[in-house]
C-alpha cells in the first residue's frame, strides 16, 4: 500500500463552479480590451517540470517530473508596456513518487503520476528594460483530460481520483528577441496550484489517496509572436 | 573633514530610497505594510511570550481540580525581498518560520508545540496616486506547512483506542487580494492603512477551507523633521483572523509600537513591540501576549 488512508472528511474546492468562473473571467477580459487594440498571435512550446506537494506518507517523497507544453498565444495591448496574454495549451503535469525502504539511503522511484491537462493561462505581461524583458503574472485554469498511475506492475487509470479542474497562480520572467516582423520570447514561469487536487481524499481503503496535495513547478517556454496590427 | 562629512550626509539624504510621499518619509510596519514599490530586503527576528496562561479546571470523580498555570513562548524568523518592476509595480517574496510552545510541563501537555513555515509570493501595484495619498492593490499566494506535537490529543486517542499520531503535519495553501494605503498628513506625520482577505485551506484538518482576513492602521512620526534626531516612531493596531492558529485559536487583536533609526537614508533598523489578546478555543481564556522583534530593512 503506497498511500496511507486519510481521515474521513468532505473535501471542499472552490466555492464557485470552475466553468462559470472561466466564463465570467473571459467576459470580463473581453470587456477590458480596448476596441482596435494591437494584437499578436503565435505559438509556444516548452517543458513543464513539476511535482505534487502536500500530504505524503512516511518514507515516500514527491519528486519532479517533466512533461511537454504546447499551445498558442493571443496577446492584446492594454497600455504602455502592458499586454494581456491568453495562452491556450496542452500541458503534462504530475509527479514521481519515491519510496525509501527501511535501511536504504536513497529514494527509489516507485510510482509515476501522469496528469494531462488542457489549460488556459490568462496573464498580464509587463515589459521592462526598454521592452526587451518582461514579467508575467496571472492565473491558469486547467481541465484534466487524463490521469494515470504507472508502477512496475503496470499502468492504472486514475483520472477519477484527481480534481477535474486545477487553478494555479503564475509568476514569470522572460525576454524577447525581434526576428524580422515577429518576436521570439523565452520565459521561465513558476506555477503554484491554489486548489486541492485530491478528489476523493479521505476515503478509507487500501488504495486511498492523501487528503491534501497540489501541483507545484516551473515551466520553461519558448514562443514565436507575430503582431497583427491595430492601434 | 567636517565639510566632507556634511556633504556626504546631504548626498546620502538626496539619494535615500526609503519610502517617501507628499513630503513625508514613511516607516512602514511589517504588520501594516504600505503601498510602496521600492526594492528592499528585510530580515526580522523576534520573540514573544504569553505569561500566566491557565488551563481550565477539570472534574474527576466529582472532585474539581484547579487548572495549571504556565507560560507560552513564540519565536519568529522572517525574510522578505521586494523588487520594483515598474514605478507602479513590484514583486515580493517572503519566507517565515514561526514556533509556539509551552515552556513548562503543564503548558506543553495542554498546548503542545506548533511550528509553521510559510512561503509567500505576491504582487503590489499602484491603483491611485495623489499629491498626499497613495493606494495600492496586492495579490499574494502563500504555501505553508504546520507541524504540531499534540501530547494531549495523542493520549486521548490512545485511551479511546483510536489511531494515534503524536506529530501531525498539515499543508496549507491560501491566496487573496489586499489594499494598502498611505497618507502624508504632514512632513512629520504619516498614516498607513491595510486590509487583506483571501480563501484557502485551514490548518485544522477537521475544518473545511475558509475565508481569512486581516487589517491594520498605523501612524508614524519622522522625528528628524522637528528635532534633527535620526529616529522615527510608529504606533498601530492590527487584527487578524489567525488561520495559522488552527483549531486552538480564534482571531486576535494587537497594538504595535516601532522605534526606528532612520539614517543613513537607505537603511532602516527598528525595534518593534506588540501587545495583543488571543482567545483560545476549548478553554475560557484570552491569552495576553507580547513580542519584541528587531527588523533590518535595506532599500536599494
Amino acid at each position: 500500500m503506497l498511500f496511507h488512508p486519510g481521515m474521513n472528511r468532505r473535501v471542499r474546492h472552490l466555492p464557485v463552479s470552475p466553468g462559470l468562473s472561466l466564463l465570467l473571467l473571459v467576459l470580463l477580459l473581453a470587456a477590458a480590451v480596448p476596441a482596435g487594440a494591437q494584437t499578436a498571435v503565435g505559438v509556444t512550446v516548452g517543458l513543464n517540470n513539476a511535482k505534487l506537494n502536500g500530504d505524503i506518507p512516511d518514507r515516500l517523497s514527491y519528486r519532479n517530473r517533466s512533461g511537454p507544453v504546447i499551445g498558442g498565444i493571443i496577446e492584446f495591448k492594454l497600455g504602455d508596456d502592458v499586454n494581456l496574454s491568453l495562452q491556450p495549451m496542452y500541458v503534462q503535469k504530475g509527479s514521481d513518487v519515491g519510496f525509501k525502504p527501511r535501511g536504504a539511503e536513497i529514494y527509489q522511484d516507485s510510482l509515476e503520476v501522469k496528469l494531462d491537462y488542457v489549460a488556459l493561462p490568462i496573464l498580464a505581461k509587463v515589459f521592462i528594460g526598454g521592452g526587451r524583458a518582461f514579467v508575467t503574472g496571472g492565473f491558469d485554469l486547467a481541465y484534466l483530460l487524463d490521469g494515470s498511475l504507472k508502477s512496475a506492475s503496470g499502468e492504472l487509470e486514475a483520472k477519477t481520483r484527481f480534481a477535474t479542474f486545477d487553478l494555479t497562480a503564475d509568476f514569470g520572467i522572460g525576454f524577447t528577441l525581434p526576428v524580422k516582423s515577429a518576436h521570439l520570447t523565452f520565459e521561465l514561469r513558476y506555477q503554484q496550484s491554489l486548489v486541492n487536487l485530491a478528489k476523493n481524499g479521505g476515503q478509507e481503503g487500501d488504495d486511498a489517496f492523501p487528503e491534501r496535495f497540489r501541483s507545484l513547478g516551473i515551466q520553461l517556454l519558448a514562443g514565436w509572436l507575430l503582431p497583427l496590427g491595430g492601434d | 573633514m567636517v565639510t566632507i562629512l556634511l556633504a556626504s550626509a546631504c548626498l546620502a539624504e538626496d539619494a535615500a530610497r526609503v519610502p517617501a510621499h507628499g513630503g513625508h518619509r514613511f516607516l512602514p510596519l511589517v504588520d501594516v505594510p504600505g503601498p510602496f514599490t521600492q526594492t528592499f530586503v528585510r530580515n526580522s527576528v523576534g520573540l514573544g511570550t504569553a505569561l500566566a496562561w491557565e488551563t481550565s479546571p477539570v472534574v474527576i470523580d466529582g472532585v474539581t481540580v484547579d487548572g495549571l498555570r504556565g507560560n507560552l513562548l513564540a519565536a519568529l524568523l522572517e525574510f522578505e525581498y521586494q523588487q520594483q518592476v515598474k514605478s507602479w509595480l513590484a514583486a515580493r517574496a517572503r519566507f517565515k518560520i514561526a514556533g509556539r510552545l509551552g515552556t513548562e510541563v503543564q503548558t506543553l501537555l495542554a498546548q503542545g508545540i506548533t511550528a509553521s513555515t510559510t512561503f509567500e509570493l505576491g504582487w503590489l501595484f499602484h491603483l491611485y496616486r495623489s499629491e498626499k495619498t497613495l493606494l495600492a492593490g496586492t495579490f499574494e499566494v502563500s504555501n505553508g506547512s504546520f507541524t504540531g506535537i499534540n501530547l494531549t490529543g495523542f493520549i486521548e486517542d490512545f485511551i479511546n483506542g483510536r489511531e494515534t499520531s503524536l506529530v501531525s503535519k498539515t499543508p496549507v495553501i491560501r491566496s487573496g487580494p489586499g489594499l494598502n494605503f498611505a497618507w502624508a498628513a504632514s512632513d512629520l506625520v504619516g498614516v498607513t492603512l491595510n486590509g487583506r482577505t483571501g480563501y484557502g485551506e485551514s490548518s485544522d484538518r477537521e475544518s473545511d477551507s475558509e475565508w481569512f482576513w486581516s487589517g491594520g492602521a498605523a501612524i508614524d512620526f519622522d522625528l528628524k523633521t522637528r528635532t534633527r534626531l535620526p529616529f522615527g516612531l510608529g504606533v498601530g493596531y492590527r487584527f487578524d483572523s489567525f488561520p495559522e492558529g488552527g483549531a486552538q485559536a480564534e482571531s486576535y487583536h494587537e497594538a504595535l509600537l516601532r522605534l526606528a533609526y532612520t539614517t543613513p537614508g537607505d537603511f532602516l533598523i527598528s525595534l518593534d513591540m506588540t501587545w495583543g489578546s488571543l482567545p483560545l478555543k476549548g478553554i475560557d481564556q484570552n491569552v495576553r501576549f507580547g513580542s519584541t522583534s528587531i527588523n533590518l530593512r535595506y532599500y536599494f
